[in-house]
């Protein structure tokens, strides 16, 4: 008789023991669901952190009430608060390296694509600068003219930038052929610069863009967005 | 209380602390998770969860450490973005992973250990006093590893992130130093070609670098100092960082007006 009664205790110690791991799975699949869609984890990770802190303080209280002696008491709890602190720590500190991350990589794909375009624009310009010079002092043709002919005929508005690779989404286009004056405008058509409602040469908004411009005295750079 | 209830007690402290086919059931229960992470630790694909994208650190379907399949996933997003195509929300399996290993990490492993810390206390008895290996020891040894691997991973993780933060600041401050010598240096040769260019009318060298010199503002630019030496087919320079100044770059503009023959010095190479 006496046996069966241990033994149902031992049940209900096995039942309280279900109901907090049921509870505690609950809490944090509802904590998981709360916060609404998005393109990042964070906001379901920091939702169920709260949610887990919860209930593991919860579960500690219950852990730690009587018989058990105050210094274990103490020690149980400094340590989970302790690794709940750390816990709290890591989970800050990788969403902002994480963040860190992607922001610099962001800065070296613009970094790399205004490089991209100092690189791309000033060489056809110099070879129209070098050619127009050459003519001596009695010039034949305008640095228009020069810059059409050695651009196979390229007219305003049109992209003269070849890609140098499949992902190379660097656009040059000729703002201006005058006879004293050529702009070149280059754009990215989907890396970000400073001032998002900076309207671009091609209708978009926001992306880095630079420009050159070629005279007789040589070229002026310009750094637009 | 009677004696005869007294000794069935200490008789099944003894033997049982649970009731019989349930500590069978956490041990394997235990050992599944403890395999699980195992497999995950170890990079094991469950799932071809991540597409295409080759990240060398790829988090397991479950890890100690959820927070690093939110990183994984920012850091996707973030080459997704650096290569122009649209940013991805998480996927369903991305989700469950995360939701698994937080249910694992956070709540069942801990409850376990602690309920069986509990008793322990209770009972008086600790691993070390066990001297017959029964499943009681065994599982609340494996419970007590796994919650104290979970604590020295939160631990290490959150010492760990730090240094790693500072290390990368560092290293991106010398790379980014790097990068914008460099783009200074392609401006300087830009100008040095367009001087070669010129005619002496118009200030240029008519076909020489002789006589080119460098602007105040070409001499010192946020990022170092510049220095040239110009005959009349080449030019060296010599470009120092000002954040550090043992990292130099030695470069040549060759008669054409390119870069060429960089060399770096200090922590540019």
């Amino acid at each position: 008789m006496e046996n069966s009664s241990i033994t149902i205790e031992i049940k209900q110690e096995v039942s309280v023991f279900l109901v907090w791991i049921v509870g505690g799975i609950l809490l944090v699949t509802i904590a998981f669901f709360l916060p609404a869609s998005s393109n990042e984890l964070w906001y379901q990770l920091y939702s169920c952190c709260v949610a887990a802190v919860v209930y593991l303080l919860a579960l500690l209280f219950y852990i730690v009430r009587k018989p058990i002696s105050m210094l274990a008491r103490a020690a149980a709890t400094a340590s989970v608060i302790f690794t709940m602190g750390c816990l709290l720590f890591s989970t800050l500190q990788m969403d902002s390296n994480a963040h860190w991350q992607v922001k610099k990589m962001l800065d070296i794909r613009a970094t790399g694509g205004r490089g991209h375009m100092r690189t791309t624009m000033p060489p056809p310009l110099l070879k129209t600068l070098q050619a127009f010079h050459q003519q001596g002092s009695l010039k034949k043709e305008t640095l228009a003219q020069v810059f059409h002919r050695l651009n196979d005929h390229a007219a305003v508005g049109s992209n003269i930038h070849k890609p140098y690779y499949d992902q190379d989404s660097l656009k040059t286009y000729i703002q201006a052929l005058e006879p004293d004056k050529i702009i070149l405008v280059s754009q990215e058509v989907y890396v970000r610069g400073k001032n998002p409602r900076f309207k671009n040469y091609n209708g978009q908004e926001g992306m880095i863009q630079e420009k050159c411009i070629l005279t007789s005295k040589g070229i002026t750079y310009e750094s637009e967005n | 209380m009677n004696q005869k209830t007294d000794v069935a007690q200490e008789e099944l402290a003894e033997k049982d602390e649970f009731s019989h086919g349930f500590l069978p059931s956490l041990v394997i229960l235990t050992l599944v998770i403890l395999f699980g992470i195992v497999l995950a630790e170890h990079q094991v694909e469950w799932f071809p969860i991540y597409g295409t994208n080759n990240i060398s650190h790829k988090p397991s379907f479950i890890t100690l450490v959820p927070s690093s399949l939110a990183s994984y996933h920012t850091i996707s997003n973030g080459l997704s973005a650096f290569s122009g195509q649209a940013l991805l929300e998480p996927s369903l399996v991305q989700k469950i992973g995360m939701l698994a290993s937080i249910i694992i990490v956070y709540v069942v492993i801990p409850t376990f250990f602690f309920f069986n810390w509990r008793n322990r206390r209770i009972q008086n008895t600790s691993v070390a006093s066990h001297t017959q290996l029964n499943l009681s020891s065994i599982s609340y040894t494996l419970s007590a590893v796994l919650t104290l691997s979970i604590a020295a991973t939160v631990i290490y993780s959150s010492v760990g992130s730090y240094w790693i933060r500072q290390s990368l600041e560092r290293s991106q401050t010398i790379q980014e130093n790097k990068d914008a010598l460099i783009s200074d240096l392609y401006f300087l040769s830009l100008n040095a070609n367009q001087y070669n260019i010129l005619p002496k009318e118009l200030g240029g060298g008519n076909g020489t670098y002789e006589g080119f010199r460098l602007s105040p503002e070409q001499v010192i630019t946020r990022s170092g100092v510049f220095a040239i030496t110009a005959n009349e087919k080449q030019i060296t320079v010599t470009a120092q960082s000002y954040m550090y100044p043992s990292d130099v770059i030695y470069a040549v503009i060759n008669e054409n007006g390119q870069l060429r023959n960089l060399r770096f010095e200090g922590n540019f190479k």
